[in-house]
């Protein structure tokens, strides 16, 4: 493994040193190494291969919002790019220094400022990482309701920049419904300020920098809302007969305008690994004598087989006769607690549910970060895996999951669970797995499956990122994506990153920078 | 040198760092190469062959506590200090380990132990005679951080001795010195197999071993056994020796010890011996109260800073390490800490003007007044 | 132009219906617009969207920003783009919401995609009499931190306060009123009900729960049908954790005089 030297004048660095001091940067190859990627997966198959991807020149970690002010003037005059990161979560690449640069960790800044109690609202630094976060606002008695899988490796930077989505979203909103005010240096070199809109007068600045992941300034402080640690939780497993009954019910719950905090809805596949986990023992009573043959033909080499011809398994096993297994959380006073769990409970039965009882929900709840720890041991002994999160209103739902499902499904193994759901939408959360071959044909074979999922996905209608952002891996689509509307996103570009130094090759393809290179 | 922890380093390369967030040195310096993943990730390349062993690595492998913060939190459980240790003793034999390493073997050297001083002499002045001369079968084994930073817990245990009426424990007379705990922790291993091999010879007549300090407890008892030199005796924690006596004998107690308190499970306890109820029983036994408990608690608790050779080579950090810790303290606004390791209690005092920080032994010490007659 | 998708509750709208007649027609649909802009009925919803006009009943239905899904948008230079029906996304920033609230600066929708609902089941008045305005922002914070969304709340101080209490023939005297109003599903609304005396029972708040036609008319025509009510938003702001209305930021300005000397 060769590390290029980075590419710094002594005269940069002596600047850099004056703003953050001796320890506040580093330009070692092992730093530089290590901020080569983020948990995106085709930089893990890459790694697999020990192959590189882009190393940043110089990795610096800012103290506060004036020391990174500093930073992105001093980039300004070198024309250096600037890449934020946070936790190194992200899946889509959106931290890769795709042409070197300044990665600035935002980990220096990790402070929860301020918990007011009387609006409901907390404040804190860009760099707390998601769990740290919640465990402080919880140590206060309060939370921010916000539970995605990377809660253990995401900072809240990385939450806002890529506009995450935690399990409890149908409660307590996506991180941009939670977000009041930010703090944001842009790639001017400005302090910007933005202020709470909500059903109110304004432009809605916040809007524009959720979500713009890196490209238009970096996030440095956040003002939040917060609830109070409810006094009750109560979970529930369901059974569907399949997707089509799930969905259906699925809606129908959601525009009851009753707000329960999980419904998860897992298609046939994805029940069937969900009965994996050790402590499950409802749901596997309930589908005795199936579990068993089908757990080994995942944990055993026939995964192998199945990897090697998806064509001729993914149809079987989309075919399982395991049902469709619903999750569901609830939280609040206890009196509403019980009344929504009623309700919904008529909803299912109406629509031929089977109760499984409170395991299933317990099971999930308790293995809820578990999912994340599965992609190693896959990776370990020769598949590789990778998740697609779409979204779209419910009239195309089912539409847009065949859609993908197909088009996918002869490349890999694909299975999907209704994740998040609102009361005119939900999100389809796709899974796929595939073997790993040599470097170049896993590469080819991972952009194949990408590519001919996010299609179908927009051939339906779909959005094609619920949670996850868009990074380097979809930015090709974000054209097609926004249509006209990107001219919006370009003039925001103009304005606060006139020198084109911030995340330079994320989000979206950029025509001006298309047009330089003609030039 | 690194094949065994093969699928180990494998595992963390792929994961998307779930642990980081539990990791104080990764929080604390906020370097993605410090973390369990950066360390191992970059390990894995070098157990690959694609990277050299250099001193930037050697470097790196000292950026650990060696808590086990990420192991609790990892659900395949891996192990990363056995991988650094590993990467360590070559580092150290080959001479590429931080200068701040060898600066403390050389500083180590002079009396055995990791503070340049004659411990046993201050022992002497902490302790009558009597307990010097009388060839007991049970001995308590005082770790050279309790000598060395907090005297008075040598003092606690035996005063609490006396009022429960133990009389048969003796102190570890032989020239004291350390149990070698920090050396194995730094990768000085051949210097490590010197000293254990003396104490070994030393210890081996004692039926129980007593001490004070988990982590001089858990090289003792386990550290020795893999290199040969498994003691005879029992090797017991304080906790593990008093309980019986304390929930036995009826002993009088001072009223006036019913203060809030939190108790701060050191890693070494918690996580290598597993001893995470114990301590409580015992503050709940003597006050009636269960302490306040940290949000990280019991074997997901964080480390003071002090762990590993971290405070060896990374001062600043590991300093600022424990003063997070202490932040949910002074938020809880209670005036009394209580822990039991005396990295810990030194630690945290280092890094706290106003807390009174004890040690489990000095608090039931000044709980119990003495056996009623 | 109106149509409505009933599997996904979406109406498709020309902006420029006001919201009077918006509403007429989802009512005889039994569903309703869950929007009513404190600058009256008659208002269009084009001027609702550009203004992001605020919603009386937000805290069940959200604002204006929450209800719109989607739709088709001219920019000032003539740029026409349809933005796509979805709940949530993370694709880069929310053109609807950036849209919304700029008075045209960043476009105008030509079509508007909005959520519906179905029509409250039940709706029931509650008065809470509080010994202070503290408390009774304390009645309300714990309803909203409980999830108790009312389609709205009022507290209603001295004068006011005792001038409703009047109105409804009722004796007691308070310093504070609280006065809210609960809407959907029957067994929640009820269950709602229960929960907040619940949750100010050590407080011993006395509640009125008035059902009476005449009464309920009384308080939809002094709280809520009144027109326009734009003494609302300042007045309840902390209470969904929002600050109140605070002027533009520096950052904010800065941008509109970008957008107007450089439009889209």
């Amino acid at each position: 493994m060769q590390f290029e030297p980075p590419k710094l004048k002594k005269h940069f660095l002596d600047h850099l040193e004056a703003i953050v001091g001796p320890d506040g940067y580093s330009v070692k190859n092992l730093d530089r190494f290590n901020y080569s990627r983020d948990s995106n997966f085709k930089s893990t198959i890459r790694i697999h291969h020990s192959a590189l991807e882009p190393l940043p020149d110089v990795i610096v970690w800012p103290k506060d919002t004036r020391q990174l002010q500093a930073l992105v003037r001093l980039a300004i005059r070198t024309k250096m790019p600037m890449i934020p990161f946070g936790g190194g979560s992200g899946v889509c690449g959106g931290t890769i220094a795709e042409t070197g640069g300044m990665i600035v960790d935002m980990k220096k800044m990790y402070r929860l400022l301020k918990v007011d109690s009387a609006n409901l609202l907390a404040t804190a630094e860009a760099g707390i990482m998601g769990y740290t976060l919640e465990k402080e606002l919880q140590r206060k008695g309060y939370t921010l309701g916000h539970f995605p899988s990377s809660i253990l490796c995401a900072s809240l930077g990385g939450y806002l920049a890529a506009r995450s989505a935690g399990q409890n979203s149908t409660r307590y909103g996506k991180i941009e419904d939670m977000v009041r005010e930010l703090e944001v240096v842009t790639g001017q070199g400005e302090i910007v300020q933005t202020r709470d809109v909500e059903n109110g007068d304004g432009l809605d600045l916040n809007q524009i920098f959720t979500g713009s992941e890196g490209t238009l300034g970096f996030i440095t402080r956040a003002v939040l809302k917060i609830y109070p640690l409810a006094p009750c939780q109560a979970f529930r497993g369901l059974r569907f007969k399949n997707m089509k009954t799930g969905i259906e019910a699925v809606r129908r719950i959601m525009q009851t305008g009753l707000k329960p905090s999980v419904v998860r809805l897992y298609d046939e596949i994805d029940t069937l690994l969900f009965m994996g986990y050790k402590k499950n023992k409802g749901i596997t009573e309930v589908v005795k004598g199936l579990a068993s043959p089908l757990k080994k033909l995942f944990m055993s080499t026939s995964l192998w087989g199945a990897l090697s011809a998806p064509k001729l398994v993914s149809p079987v096993l989309q075919h399982l006769p395991t049902g469709c297994l619903l999750i569901l959380m609830h939280e609040g006073v206890e009196r509403l607690v019980r009344e929504e769990q009623k309700i919904i409970m008529e909803i299912c039965r109406d629509l031929g549910a089977e109760d499984l009882g409170e395991e299933p929900g317990r099971v999930w709840h308790e293995h809820r970060y578990s999912v994340s720890y599965k992609a190693s041991p896959l990776f370990h002994s020769g598949a590789f895996i990778d998740t697609i999160e779409v979204a779209t209103t419910w009239d195309k739902m089912e539409a847009l999951y065949s859609a993908m499902l197909k088009a996918m499904s002869s490349h890999c193994l694909v299975m999907a669970h209704l994740s998040h759901a609102y009361p005119e939408g939900g999100s389809f959360y796709f899974t796929f797995l595939a073997s790993l071959g040599g470097l170049k044909k896993s590469e080819a074979l991972y952009d194949l499956i990408w590519d001919k999922g996010i299609t179908a996905c927009q051939e339906t209608g779909g959005v094609i990122s619920h949670h996850h952002g868009v990074g380097r891996l979809k930015k090709k689509y974000v054209d097609r994506e926004w249509g006209g509307g990107a001219a919006l996103y370009r003039r925001f570009k103009d304005y606060y990153d006139p020198h084109g130094i911030m995340n330079p090759g994320k989000l979206i393809e950029l025509k001006r920078e298309k047009k330089e290179k003609v030039a | 040198m690194l094949e065994t922890f093969s699928k180990l380093m494998e595992y963390c390369t792929y994961c998307p760092r779930l642990c980081q967030s539990a990791c104080p040195v990764a929080m604390t310096e906020g370097n993605e190469s410090f973390s369990p993943w950066g360390l191992m990730q970059t390990l894995n390349q070098l157990r690959k062959g694609e990277i050299p062993l250099d001193s930037e690595l050697a470097a790196l492998s000292y950026k650990c506590l060696t808590c086990k913060a990420c192991t609790t939190q990892c659900e395949h459980g891996n192990e990363i200090p056995p991988v650094l240790h590993e990467v360590r003793k070559e580092a150290v034999a080959r001479e590429l380990a931080p200068p701040e390493i060898s600066g403390f073997l050389n500083k180590f050297h002079k009396h055995n132990n990791p503070f340049s001083k004659d411990l046993l002499q201050k022992l002497k002045n902490i302790l009558p005679s009597k307990y010097f001369d009388m060839n007991p079968q049970t001995i308590y084994y005082p770790s050279c951080t309790t000598i060395a930073k907090c005297p008075e817990v040598v003092h606690d245990t035996f005063e609490l001795f006396e009022k429960l009426k133990i009389d048969f424990v003796g102190v570890y007379p032989e020239a004291i010195q350390c149990c070698g705990y920090p050396l194995i922790s730094g990768g000085m291993e051949y210097d490590f197999i010197d000293l254990a091999e003396v104490n070994f010879h030393a210890l081996k007549k004692y039926k129980t071993i007593v001490s004070g300090s988990p982590a001089c407890v858990y090289t003792l008892r386990e550290t020795y056994k893999k290199y040969d030199f498994g003691l005879p005796g029992k090797v017991v924690t304080i906790n593990e020796f008093l309980e019986p006596y304390l929930h036995n004998i009826n002993y009088r107690l001072k009223k006036s010890m019913r203060t809030k308190l939190m108790y701060h499970d050191p890693c070494y306890l918690s996580r290598y011996l597993n001893e995470v109820s114990l301590p409580r029983e015992l503050i709940a036994h003597v006050s009636g109260y269960q302490p306040m408990e940290f949000f990280d608690h019991g074997e997901c608790t964080h480390c003071s800073g002090q762990g590993g050779c971290y405070s060896i080579t990374s001062k600043e950090a590991s300093d600022e390490i424990a003063r997070r810790r202490l932040e949910e303290v002074v938020e809880k606004k209670v005036q009394t800490l209580v822990t039991q390791c005396p990295s810990c209690v030194h630690k945290f005092r280092k890094n706290s003007e106003r807390l009174v920080v004890k040690d489990l032994i000095s608090y039931l010490n000044d709980s119990i007044e003495g056996v009623k007659e | 132009m109106f149509h409505l998708h009933k599997i996904s509750l979406i109406a498709v709208v020309d902006p420029e219906m006001r919201v009077i007649d918006y509403e007429q027609k989802l009512n005889a649909e039994g569903l309703t617009s869950g929007y009513r802009p404190v600058t009256g009925m008659q208002t269009p919803l084009s001027a609702c969207l550009a203004e992001r006009t605020a919603n009386l009943f937000f805290l069940k239905y959200g604002g204006i920003e929450e209800l719109c899904v989607g739709g088709a948008v001219v920019t000032p230079q003539g740029v026409a783009f349809p933005i796509k029906d979805y709940p949530r996304a993370a694709t880069g920033c929310d053109l609807r919401r950036v849209v919304i609230g700029s008075r045209g600066l960043l476009g105008q929708f030509r079509e508007g995609s909005l959520k519906v609902f179905p029509l409250p089941e039940a709706l029931v008045w509650g008065l809470a009499l509080f010994e202070g305005p503290e408390a009774a922002l304390e009645g309300v914070r714990r309803m909203v931190g409980s999830f108790i969304r009312p389609l709205f709340v009022r507290i209603m101080e001295e004068k006011e306060g005792s001038g409703l209490l009047r109105s409804l023939n009722l004796s007691e005297e308070a310093k504070v009123v609280l006065a809210f109003k609960l809407g959907g599903l029957k067994g929640m609304v009820e269950a709602e009900r229960e929960a907040v005396m619940k949750l100010n029972e050590a407080d011993n708040v006395l509640f009125h729960w008035p059902v009476r036609p005449a009464e309920v008319e009384v308080l939809d025509q002094t709280l809520i049908v009144r027109e326009p009510c734009l003494d609302f938003w300042t007045k309840y702001a902390p209470l969904a954790g929002r600050n109140p209305a605070s002027p533009a930021t520096d950052g904010e300005e800065a941008l509109k005089k970008y957008l107007r000397e450089n439009p889209c």
